[in-house]
């Protein structure tokens, strides 16, 4: 209690506040192009906070997180480009509800849900950051190889009804995860003599090509034989009451909010994982818990809430295993340990005894930026929507141009370019085979977590598989995912008899 | 072409990537790294499971081509139109690839943008030639200053 007044006198200052302000808008921004990213964007603000007190600093830098999370689900939702990686799964449902003319309540939906995730977050950190960041620390190369296998049944729930076309993608997802140095022995794999390739596919050529080139090229298919308007707006048919939110809307999205957030929260407090996971993760669970499954990937708004809250909700949670243990969750919290340290602050648990009000200053600026970012990403909405009013001779070009720029932006190498196109050319032969793109990328991601701590397991346990069922998590998460696959496959047989009756 | 039959190309392409994988493999992976799980045998797993999977596809696509039920596509084909816009599409974006080095990116900027504004049925020259003009210095001037990122400005003007 003797901190908490201290603590909000360090947090709540005209500076802080207004740095908090700048990072979301800056974050929201950088997030919504695709190929600009927030490790990025953190990175770059770094020099600037040298000269700010600890506090100012963080409000920066965790504004840019926050809103950089929540701004790769602005270009996902309009023109189906995931900002970034953690804003594919929001990618299917949004974009589809763009197509209905319900732009507006996408964002919104993405915007509140994102919002609730990082407060409910938020209020973990304080209550739980040690008790979490030891349960974190349980986790060995078993229970990552489990957390892995069963974040890869996600892809049944996401094949769109086409269970072996979702295997297929998600398969040549984790194969093409393989590809470059062997991250345990360093070999090269599958390169074939091509130097760029040791460093394996680059992840965000992957995404920009996967999603946003092979988008355009059936956009410019289409616009060749006139199937589609000269906006994106007119054939939306937009009313005004079709951009709001209703407040029942809200209520009936409310509990994927409630059973995505818990997901970002441990995917989050769990270093390694990331907040893509964490959206799929959540994505794929509510659609098994929703009354609607049917909807998913055709227009659920509950779709959209669940993988923002979740991957909004790793924002906080990244902060438990670097401020209880000193262990960076991601690259950002990586970055951010390096401001930390700068301004002499050393993570771990005497922080909690030493600098108690810097703690709880920290805490109270992480819900204030939550709270900002309600305001600030209101502010943006309608601009942002509005985008959509640009015809498409001018938006697809200008989405080209800045795919290609950032793909070298972010990687600084033409190979990367190529790549990138020559990826969208393979998402754009999957779309036309009807094989979705959403498996591979769930793939590419899940991969090398489960083949590295497959091995590394292995490796410990000296050849003992009954590594993965005598270690209790492990054990359990293995059983969910039978259960999940068992589940999977009944569906798939009643759905094949019923198609077949009718 | 009919769902069916593009499965059918789908699947097979699918078997015959499988098969590559698996004749590179070999030569393309050490089988090495100690215990069950090598550095060559966690591809060869996933390219086996692709083949099984892609054999399943062409095996379903081809019975129900021989069956007669050959559901309709959801949305038209391309046509020769579409296909030609793809692929100039494409070219575009490998012809500014190469070209950025060499003109710089504000040269090759203009150009891919007008280009690809004609084949997104830009018409007018405010759709076609403005965004042209004014999008490229201002991602030039953005990068620079606002992000400290120098884009190419070109080899072949000095």
């Amino acid at each position: 209690m003797e901190t908490i007044l201290p603590g909000i006198e360090l947090a709540f200052t005209f500076s802080n506040i207004l740095l908090a302000v700048v990072g979301l808008a800056v974050g929201i921004f950088i997030g919504a192009i695709p190929g600009l990213n927030v490790p990025m964007a953190v990175a770059l603000a770094l020099p600037f906070t040298f000269a700010l007190t600890p506090l100012s600093a963080l409000a920066l830098l965790i504004g840019i997180y926050k809103g950089g999370t929540y701004g790769g689900s602005i270009s996902a939702v309009l023109i189906n480009v995931p900002g970034t990686p953690a804003a594919a799964a929001t990618a299917a449902d949004g974009h589809a509800l763009a197509r209905q003319g319900k732009a507006g309540k996408a964002l919104r939906m993405s915007l509140f849900a994102s919002v609730v995730g990082e407060i409910i977050a938020d209020i973990a950190l304080i209550a739980l950051a040690i008790p979490l960041a030891a349960f974190a620390l349980n986790f060995g190369p078993a229970e990552y190889f489990a957390v892995g296998v069963f974040a890869l049944t996600i892809i049944g729930l996401v094949s769109g009804g086409n269970l072996i076309k979702g295997l297929i993608a998600g398969t040549a997802g984790v194969l093409l995860a393989t590809v470059g140095l062997d991250p345990l022995i360093g070999v090269e794999r599958l390169t074939f003599d091509i130097r760029a390739l040791s460093g394996g596919i680059d992840f965000i050529a992957l995404i920009i090509g996967m999603f946003a080139i092979a988008e355009l090229l059936i956009q410019v298919e289409r616009s060749a034989t006139n199937r589609i308007s000269q906006r994106i707006a007119e054939d939306r048919g937009d009313d005004p009451a079709a951009s709001r939110v209703s407040r029942a809307e809200f209520r009936a999205a409310f509990p994927a909010m409630l059973r995505g957030t818990p997901i970002g929260i441990l995917i989050g407090a769990i270093p390694g994982l990331g907040s893509a996971v964490a959206a799929y993760l959540s994505y794929g669970l509510n659609k098994r818990f929703s009354r609607n499954p049917d909807q998913y990937g055709k227009g659920a708004i509950d779709g959209v809430a669940a993988a923002e809250s979740a991957n909004n909700a790793v924002c906080s949670s990244t902060m438990i295993p670097l401020l209880a243990l000193g262990v960076p969750g991601d690259v950002i919290t990586a970055i951010m340990l390096g401001a930390l340290t700068i301004h002499g602050i050393i993570p771990g648990p005497a922080l909690f005894d030493q600098q108690a009000d810097l703690i709880t200053g920290l805490f109270i600026l992480m819900a204030l930026t939550s709270v900002l970012h309600l305001v600030v990403g209101w502010a943006g909405l309608g601009l942002f929507v509005r985008a959509l009013d640009l015809p498409r001779a001018v938006l697809f070009p200008a989405v080209f141009l800045v795919c290609l720029i950032g793909t070298y932006v972010a990687t600084s190498s033409f190979f990367a370019v190529y790549t990138m196109l020559g990826v969208g050319v393979v998402g754009y032969l999957m779309l036309k085979v009807g094989i979705p793109v959403a498996p591979l990328l769930i793939g590419f991601i899940l991969g090398p977590i489960i083949e590295v701590k497959l091995r590394q397991a292995l490796l410990i346990s000296r050849g003992d598989i009954t590594v993965f069922i005598t270690r209790p998590i492990s054990a359990i998460l293995l059983l969910l995912t039978l259960a999940v696959i068992v589940t999977i496959i009944v569906q798939s047989i009643r759905n094949a008899r019923a198609g077949s009756k009718s | 072409m009919r769902a069916s039959a593009r499965d059918l190309v789908g699947g097979g392409t699918v078997t015959a990537l499988a098969v590559a994988v698996l004749v590179a493999l070999p030569f393309e992976a050490d089988d090495t790294g100690g215990g069950i799980v090598t550095s060559a045998s966690f591809p060869t797993w996933l390219a086996w499971a692709l083949l099984v999977m892609g054999i399943a596809w062409t095996a379903n696509a081809a019975g129900r081509l021989r069956r007669g039920t050959n559901a309709a596509d959801e949305e038209p084909p391309a046509g020769w139109r579409g296909t030609l816009w793809v692929l100039a599409a494409i070219a575009a974006g490998i012809a500014y690839a190469v070209l950025l080095p060499l003109i710089g990116f504000m040269i090759a900027s203009a150009l891919l943008m007008a280009v690809l504004s004609l084949l997104y049925g830009g018409r007018r020259w405010t759709t076609v030639l403005l965004p042209a003009v004014i999008l490229p210095p201002l991602v030039f001037y953005f990068f620079r200053y606002a992000m400290v990122v120098f884009l190419p400005s070109g080899t072949l003007f000095g």
